[in-house]
């Protein structure tokens, strides 16, 4: 994985494409082998050190969201921050920025039940960025919204990822998402299959349907 | 990387005032449940001040302190032993509600010990404001019935630091059975992978 990278694991469901995200962001422990996050062993540092990576180094976006739901938008942003020990002021300041940047200048003070689901999404992606992340994990960040939301969320991700220098990893069955990708990696029964430059691939609608079928499948 | 991180803070920090925070938003999100709590270790810190209440009054009268005391504490223990298992049965459940905020909090940085503390806090929170309660609902109650049964001036001659021994007692009693029963469960889904917290939702 290179710096500035954005690239798409795909695959069909059970496939491990959710495991594979959750491996590289530290949340569950690989039965053998090693992440390696800069060069370092992310399952060779202590529990707290560990924390520490999650915290800094890496931003989640997720399919449903997860906003806690009694803080409001920028208490939400602000939430990495308090992790990382910055003061109440450089938090509020910075939400308030990476809340603009993602259109929700307005929208400061409301709780997530107060937004729309895009507008949630948005939220969670300024949330990812607050630590300014090396890498950002999302894991169908548009398989709960609806097809023009999902577009913008996309362009937005895209976006902010060429702005902020950022590595975007995205599991995902979404056509759009894999449009903007550098590299695409296609994951099969927890073995990645092939990774290729976007260019390479010319996926139609249609292959998608295919795959989704063959899920769907006996 | 770990130049950069020793650059910086060593560890990731959860602030008290965020920890109060949390608790409180954690006991609002509970509503009656957190009011059944705490309204459980009021009902057993009142009936152990009740009982030492009567006990300070009744030496007062005959002078037969002992033989009262051991009796009536056994009972004590037992209501004490209900409401620490009625205490670790709620925050059970109450942890269990909140995995997938957890696992938020853990993914952004928590350590075990930032879960630990919110849920400790919570417990801190219903434990004094039980204690309270319960500590003067069973100090009155103890005064009334003697009062009524054998005269106001008998409860004059016990010494005011008794009762405000009795007082103080129930208040740490009840603090400590609240922690006590919050133990476990804020240790136990303190100590969950992240992932696992995450997935219970779906």
């Amino acid at each position: 994985m290179r710096r500035g990278e954005y690239v798409s694991i795909l695959g069909p469901s059970g496939s491990g494409k959710t495991t594979l995200l959750n491996l590289i962001g530290g949340l569950d422990a690989p039965t053998h082998g090693a992440v390696l996050i800069d060069n370092e062993d992310i399952f060779g540092l202590s529990s707290t050190e560990r924390a520490l990576v999650r915290c800094r180094k890496i931003g989640y976006i997720f399919q449903t969201f997860n906003l806690i739901p009694f803080l409001s938008a920028i208490d939400n942003v602000s939430l990495p921050m308090v992790f990382a020990g910055n003061s109440r002021k450089d938090r509020l300041e910075r939400a308030s920025e990476l809340l603009q940047l993602v259109g929700l200048e307005d929208r400061l003070n409301h709780k997530p039940a107060e937004l729309s689901g895009g507008q949630q999404q948005r939220v969670a992606i300024a949330r990812a960025l607050a630590n300014s992340p090396s890498i950002i994990l999302a894991d169908e960040p548009t398989g709960n919204l609806d097809l023009s939301t999902g577009l913008a969320i996309v362009q937005l991700l895209y976006r902010l990822r060429s702005e902020m220098g950022t590595t975007v990893i995205c599991a995902t069955h979404d056509l759009k998402m894999i449009e903007v990708s550098d590299r695409i990696a296609w994951l099969e029964d927890g073995v990645i299959k092939q990774i290729e430059d976007k260019q390479g691939v010319t996926l139609t609608a249609a292959d998608l349907q295919a795959m989704n079928r063959e899920e769907r499948g006996p | 990387m770990k130049q950069t991180l020793t650059n910086q803070a060593k560890t990731t920090t959860f602030p008290i005032t965020q920890v109060l925070r949390f608790s409180l938003e954690d006991m609002k999100a509970k509503g009656t449940r957190s009011r059944i709590t705490a309204l459980s270790i009021m009902l057993s810190v009142a009936f152990m001040v009740f009982l030492s209440t009567m006990a300070s009054i009744l030496a007062v009268m005959v002078g037969q302190t002992a033989t009262v005391q051991t009796h009536y504490y056994l009972m004590e223990i037992i209501a004490l032993m209900v409401c620490f298992v009625g205490v670790t049965n709620t925050m059970l459940m109450s942890v269990t509600e909140r995995f997938k905020e957890i696992g938020v909090m853990k993914c952004l940085g928590a350590r075990d010990k930032h879960v630990v503390i919110v849920f400790l806090f919570e417990a801190l929170i219903l434990g004094i404001l039980g204690g309270i309660g319960g500590a003067l609902a069973g100090l009155g109650i103890g005064m009334i019935t003697f009062g009524l049964q054998v005269g106001w001036e008998l409860i004059t001659l016990v010494p005011l630091h008794e009762y405000a021994r009795h007082v103080v007692t129930g208040l740490v009693t009840a603090v400590l059975l609240s922690e006590a029963g919050s133990l476990y469960p804020a240790y136990y889904v303190a100590r969950l992978k992240p992932m696992d917290a995450l997935r219970h939702e779906l």
